[in-house]
């Protein structure tokens, strides 16, 4: 027996943290991330909580007040038909915001299935898969878009006309461009997941489990899928802006939502109409320019935060 | 690596035939395109019987109906389609009256020379910004110049094109530069030099529009390249070697963050000649995007087809340039 007497630590060793509170403790220390959270919460808030006003009176015209810059009675002034801008600008924002987070949504549940059965599978359903993936990406994506588009959107507004809901062809226009967007923004998404899960697979625990009898799905869902959060986090936050961004495209073009349905992107395509040299209307562009950039902006901090605080080769 | 080479070209094949294919589907899928209706006509005094004439020549182009004026079924048409332009031959465009290849000639040039010098002014300002943010890892340069750089990646292209055509190109405001056009009206009389002078003066605000928006992306890849081979082994050694610290940068890290640049550069080419839809139509700029633009709003299906065709063996091609280029720099990458 020794005895020699081995200094006391007065302190416990520190918890070991799990991976996801080093990640959350990464993004919280980046002050920038924060402010784009907070920034996109206030956006949320305002434009969804003003949902049952802005519903009632967007479209709701007095050609007596058109075209009156800002005051107390409007906020924001108002357009060429005497519609308050503000309730405008607020719903336009709600539009965009849902286009933005569906698209991402419809993006995330093609690239996660394709990529997870690609890379799971493999062999010919793999090659096949990746070959359509090949032809999506080489077609221009812009070009895909504007066809599903015009392809889809008498169909839709037909049908949605037929329901008798109000503003049938804005409504098609939005559902048109949910799917359109997301449709041709999955292919990164998959082409990472596919390499990631193919990695993934010859890991020893997958390995393990398969061994301990795991059914294929079980081995997806619970070993597999759980590493991929972070990337999926990661694309799914870079994808949002992008389809807000594509959507204020289309709508400048004359091919997103169909006004009066506001989104930013027709109102900015509007208020670029009312530039001219004889009288600058600025309130008219400034507003939903003013709401895309700021929005962009947080989003834009926000996927660059999760980037950092997830992406595994910054560790 | 020849043999690589042709058995990537070989493997083109099929994905070409799948995007011909999607191409197709979804072009005839559109509405707006019937056999009948004269929607192909393009003089407006014309006689009944020549226009009657010309539609058919119109759908006999675009292999609608066969030489005796019966319509040919789908599979059919697509088979058609893919054989003449195999055979080399690229549509016609109806609106247009000229050949595509015409089309593309013309608005090429014009799309390439905005987005090539916008491309180099987006690596002049990248590559020293990629670096020095990345020497200078959580200080206020780096985290200023990242800010800054987000910021600029968020302004819509749509709000800056117009403020600026707007603000700088209004007789009300500052009337320094050209609102629209490439050239002025007076191009017949000028030397060389002032023409380019010209060209380049008529170009400078869609090429800020082109390139505000570019550095975030670039400058971060190029700074995470860098910080990670900042950490290598290889590093360590040059510095214990002795070899001067701007050496160790240039020579050892800089140039191996190079590598990652290829594929970055490679992805970005297809999109050099594209052309931006929204700039080209701000600043009424008759480029390749407003050609495709143009040309699905007035269903010039021809155009349609045969410029997302070029567009994708162009991209498929980028990419294959892609990995050689990736040997060519880095030996150690042999594919087999």
């Amino acid at each position: 027996m020794s005895s020699i007497e081995l200094p006391m630590r007065h302190h416990r060793p520190a918890a070991p943290r799990s991976p996801l509170r080093l990640a959350l403790d990464r993004f919280l220390a980046n002050r920038l991330a924060v402010v784009g959270l907070i920034g996109l919460c206030f956006f949320v808030l305002a434009c969804y909580g003003s949902l049952p006003w802005t519903l009632h009176t967007f479209n709701h015209q007095d050609l007596r007040q058109a075209l009156e810059p800002p005051s107390w009675q409007h906020w924001m002034g108002t357009d060429t038909l005497g519609r308050d801008l503000l309730s405008r600008f607020l719903l336009g924002g709600a539009i965009s915001l849902l286009i933005g987070i569906f698209s991402a949504l419809v993006a995330v549940g093609i690239g996660l299935t394709v990529g997870l059965v690609s890379g799971y599978v493999g062999g010919r359903l793999d090659a096949l898969l990746m070959r359509g993936v090949d032809v999506l990406y080489g077609l221009p994506y812009i070009l895909l878009v504007i066809l599903l588009r015009v392809a889809l959107v008498g169909r839709i507004s037909d049908f949605f006309t037929g329901m008798g809901l109000p503003h049938a062809q804005g409504l098609a226009g939005i559902v048109v461009l949910l799917v359109g967007i997301g449709g041709v923004s999955w292919l990164t998404m998959a082409r990472v997941i596919r390499s990631q899960t193919m990695s993934l697979v010859n890991q020893p625990y997958v390995e393990a489990a398969r061994a301990t009898g795991a059914k294929p799905s079980r081995i997806l869902l619970r070993h597999i899928l759980p590493n991929l959060v972070g990337s999926v986090a990661v694309y799914a936050a870079l994808t949002v802006p992008n389809a807000i961004l594509a959507e204020s495209f289309l709508s400048f073009l004359g091919l997103g939502v169909q006004p009066p349905v506001p989104t930013w992107g027709n109102l900015a395509a509007s208020g670029v109409e009312a530039i001219n040299p004889i009288h600058t209307q600025w309130w008219l562009i400034t507003w939903p320019c003013v709401g895309l950039t700021l929005a962009l902006l947080c989003l834009n901090f926000l996927g660059d935060a999760l980037r950092d605080a997830l992406d595994v080769r910054t560790r | 690596m020849t043999t690589y080479i042709i058995r990537r070209l070989l493997l083109m094949i099929p994905t070409l035939l799948g995007m011909t294919f999607m191409l197709f589907a979804v072009v005839r899928f559109a509405p707006g395109l019937t056999t009948s209706g004269g929607q192909f006509s393009s003089g407006i005094m014309q006689s009944r019987q020549a226009q009657k004439q010309e539609q058919l020549i119109m759908e006999r182009r675009l292999h609608l109906v066969d030489k005796n004026g019966r319509p040919i079924n789908l599979a059919m048409q697509y088979i058609l389609w893919l054989k003449s332009t195999c055979e080399g031959h690229l549509g016609t465009s109806i609106v247009y009256q000229e050949p595509v290849l015409t089309l593309i000639e013309q608005r090429l040039p014009v799309t390439l020379t905005i987005n090539a010098i916008a491309m180099a002014v987006i690596y002049l300002v990248s590559l020293p910004g990629g670096l020095i943010t990345a020497l200078n890892q959580g200080r206020l340069i780096d985290r200023g110049y990242g800010f800054f750089s987000l910021a600029l990646y968020s302004l819509p292209v749509i709000w800056l094109g117009s403020t600026l055509l707007g603000f700088f190109a209004n007789p009300q405001y500052f009337n320094w530069f050209p609102s629209a056009g490439l050239h002025s009206t007076n191009t017949g009389n000028m030397t060389f030099f002032r023409y380019i002078a010209d060209y380049l003066y008529h170009i400078v605000l869609p090429i800020v529009c082109s390139v505000y928006g570019g550095f975030a992306f670039l400058s971060k890849q190029i700074r995470g390249s860098i910080l990670e081979n900042l950490q290598q082994d290889y590093v360590r050694t040059a510095r214990a070697k002795g070899l001067p610290e701007s050496t160790v940068l240039v020579r050892h890290v800089f140039r191996n963050s190079l590598l990652n640049l290829i594929t970055l550069t490679g992805m970005s080419l297809p999109g050099l000649l594209g052309g931006s839809v929204i700039i080209e139509q701000i600043f009424s700029i008759n480029g390749m995007g407003r050609l495709a633009y143009t040309s699905t709003l007035s269903r010039d299906l021809p155009v349609i087809q045969d410029l997302a065709l070029v567009g994708s063996v162009l991209t498929l091609l980028s990419y294959l340039a892609v990995d050689i280029c990736y040997h060519l720099a880095d030996p150690r990458v042999i594919y087999d």
